[in-house]
């Protein structure tokens, strides 16, 4: 297993944090425009999701890739979380593993 | 008499041959022909008009008969009595006003055939002449003072009752089991279907009879305990072999409230059934289901339970502790039973406790015959042989400890998937030393939700007492996963620190290395940190798992290097929660196991890495049946 980059659980706020670094993000499929997908993180705020196949719209994604400006994600790996997920709790686990539990994740 | 008033009780009445020579004599003349005139009902309407018709509620004895207009709301079965002071039948019929009170109209012997046949549900009649007195049943179906009895000068008349409508008020099921009073009232209800249980032999103090549980739900969102008794449960069996559940609603009339398992209802001599009943808004019920996925789920998880009947009225009630808060909660010499949920994890069968025995079907006790019977020789039941069981004690584990259970055949089956008689043929008979492995390892390392009281409870198979499991629940990984945030946020009491900040900053700071026996306590409070972190990514893909566990395992590794492994401690954080609590109980034997199962984790794939650091988070059965090999990391190793 390869834990020399791992992927920090962000939300569209923590993102800003990480740019060029591996993150993985939680987003909800809102539409497909020109090949990327534009999503809403967890928190509310919009977030666009690059090299990324198609998933169904109002689909769970999680994503894991290198956050760029603009609130962007250059995805590598793409996950369908389905129809249901419980974004509350997926954003206080970003809460807490960029704050203060953070070194148990980084 | 009046004239007309005489005419129609001939007329209605049942053609009794003496009542109408009798009228014939007392007029002097044929009155067949008056009977059907045109001229006699119009008249008979214009008298009708004149008449006045209290409410019920002004129905006293301070006049014997009354005049009523009233809408007939039910109509109960025969009930046979037989007392020492009176043997007859009795039928209860329900009258409501256009206030929508409701009064009682009693039938008895004879009076039953000459006025059922008149009296239909549903139809509106004005009863004349009709004989109130005082309600002193012990049971009164209506909150009424009185009731009513017809007398042979009664009549009875249909007429257009469109002032008079039916109205259905159901209580809510909660507030029904909620109430702390008890009540001999008897109440009508309403709710949809969830689950129908077999039927079973019962001991009564005197006697044996039958029994069936039902569970209904409303829009209270309470799921309801409802037995039927003896010929209810046949006759109701019968109505409902082919109905879906989750689609069917039932009313059912007279019932009663009773203190059984926190509040529950029971059949009484006067409940009828009726499936699916119309304009009483059984629409409205199954609406408010299919938009509840709330209530679905929840009435989904008490169907796929070990005891659907037991679950249904135990759960919300059980309080939900983990294992250190329940050992906590218990009271010496209790005597009430106390209900509690505890989500654990199945860690190990106690293989010196597996029992297999013939069980009473009546009393569910160890079949021991008396003397040369085929009876019980503990309720004197001999009517059915008794029936295969079989019991298991297991260990169970959280995060703050572990405790032994003893569950019996469904909770047992629940849990390994084995038939009373599949267990006696694989497990006690079966002469292969693996077994365990082969059989048991596969359902290890699984979490349930066990719902236990604080009583222990004494076997007579091993004259030992234990806590029994009485149900068991499928996770709802959404509440634990709330739960796990609110203990992260929630401080220990008397320390500044939460549990999750003590172990960083041990770790961090360098500082002189905390002894096991702290660490064991610091992880396994910091494990809910890593379980919640586990909880919030988990869903059922393995590329999912396998990211956030080289998270948690690069955090483990950072543990690792800095504390010591004495005696096969182990130290990293998802394992050690379950495991450092083994080391104490576990043979020299074991330890090996453990260590090996440390081994794995360094040198096995990505895969092996998922499987053992998640060993204590939440994710669904399947996806870990095909990824724990806990059990058989020994022979792997």
């Amino acid at each position: 297993m390869d834990t020399s980059s791992p992927a920090a659980f962000v939300n569209a706020e923590l993102l800003k944090m990480h740019v060029g670094r591996r993150v993985r993000a939680l987003v909800q499929v809102m539409r497909i425009e020109g090949g990327a997908i534009m999503g809403q993180s967890t928190d509310g705020q919009q977030l666009t999701i690059r090299s990324s196949p198609a998933f169904p719209v109002s689909n769970f994604i999680e994503v894991i890739g290198i956050a760029e400006i603009n609130q962007s994600i250059r995805a590598e790996i793409c996950t369908d979380f389905g129809d249901k997920c419980d974004t509350v709790a997926y954003n206080r686990l970003c809460q807490l593993a960029n704050g203060e539990y953070k070194s148990l994740f980084l | 008499m009046d004239n007309f008033m005489l005419l129609y009780h001939v007329s209605l009445l049942d053609p009794v041959y003496d009542c109408y020579l009798a009228i014939k004599n007392i007029l002097g003349e044929d009155t067949r022909e008056m009977l059907f005139s045109r001229k006699f009902y119009s008249g008979f309407n214009i008298w009708m008009e004149g008449r006045s018709y209290p409410p019920f509620a002004f129905i006293n004895p301070s006049q014997t008969k009354w005049n009523i207009k009233c809408r007939v709301k039910h109509i109960y079965d025969i009930y046979n009595f037989d007392n020492p002071r009176s043997k007859g039948r009795l039928v209860k019929i329900v009258l409501t006003d256009e206030r929508e009170e409701e009064i009682l109209l009693l039938l008895f012997d004879e009076n039953i055939e000459r006025y059922r046949g008149i009296l239909s549900e549903g139809s509106a009649y004005c009863i004349h002449d009709v004989v109130v007195k005082p309600n002193t049943q012990r049971c009164p179906i209506t909150n009424h003072q009185y009731h009513l009895r017809p007398m042979r000068f009664t009549t009875v008349l249909p007429f257009d009752g469109d002032m008079i409508p039916i109205t259905w008020k159901f209580p809510s099921l909660k507030s029904l089991c909620q109430a702390t009073s008890s009540t001999t009232d008897l109440c009508d209800i309403l709710g949809i279907l969830v689950y129908v249980s077999k039927i079973h032999t019962i001991k009564t103090q005197n006697n044996f009879t039958f029994k069936k549980e039902l569970v209904l739900i409303d829009d209270s969102n309470h799921p309801v305990l409802l037995t039927l008794w003896a010929l209810k449960a046949h006759s109701v069996t019968e109505d409902m072999v082919h109905v879906p559940i989750f689609d069917t609603v039932l009313m059912v009339k007279a019932v009663k409230v009773v203190q059984y398992q926190g509040g529950s209802l029971s059949s009484t001599g006067y409940t009828t059934t009726t499936v699916n009943p119309i304009n009483v808004g059984a629409e409205r019920l199954l609406a408010w289901l299919e938009g509840n996925a709330t209530a679905r789920s929840l009435l989904k998880r008490i169907q796929s339970s070990s005891s659907p009947s037991s679950v249904a009225s135990i759960l919300p009630l059980a309080k939900k502790v983990n294992i250190t808060q329940f050992y906590q909660h218990l009271q010496r010499d209790a005597l009430t039973p106390t209900y509690y949920r505890i989500t654990a994890t199945l860690a190990q069968i106690r293989i010196g406790q597996l029992h297999c025995y013939s069980a009473c079907v009546a009393c569910k006790h160890k079949f021991v015959p008396s003397d040369n019977t085929n009876k019980c020789s503990f309720c004197e039941y001999g009517c059915d042989p008794p029936i295969l069981s079989y019991t298991i004690k297991a260990e169970v584990v959280d995060e703050t400890g572990t405790m032994d259970l003893r569950l019996f055949t469904d909770e047992a089956e629940h849990v390994l998937g084995l038939t009373a008689l599949e267990f006696r043929t694989q497990v006690i008979e079966g002469d292969d030393i693996s077994r365990f492995n082969r059989i048991f390892s596969p359902r290890l390392w699984k979490k349930y939700v066990f719902i236990l009281s604080n009583l222990k409870g004494k076997l007579m198979i091993t004259d030992t007492s234990d806590f029994i499991v009485h149900s068991i629940i499928d996770v709802d990984y959404s509440e634990e996963s709330h739960a796990l945030l609110h203990l992260i946020d929630a401080p220990e009491v008397g320390n500044d620190h939460s549990p999750i900040e003590s172990v960083i900053e041990s770790v961090t700071m360098h500082s002189s290395l905390p002894s096991s026996s702290t660490l064991s306590h610091d992880v396994q409070s910091s494990s809910s940190v890593i379980g919640v972190a586990t909880h919030q990514s988990l869903i059922d893909t393995s590329t999912t798992l396998s990211s956030t566990a080289s998270s948690i395992t690069h955090s483990k590794n950072v543990l690792q290097s800095q504390l010591t492994n004495t005696e096969g401690d182990v130290l990293s954080s998802a394992e050690g929660r379950g495991k450092q609590k083994y080391h104490g109980s576990h043979t020299e034997q074991d330890s090996p196991c453990m260590e090996q199962d440390i081994i794995s984790v360094h040198t096995h794939g990505e895969n092996s890495a998922v499987e053992s650091t998640i060993a204590e988070s939440s994710i669904h059965a399947s996806q870990r049946d095909d990824e724990l090999h806990l059990g058989n990391v020994s022979e792997e190793g």
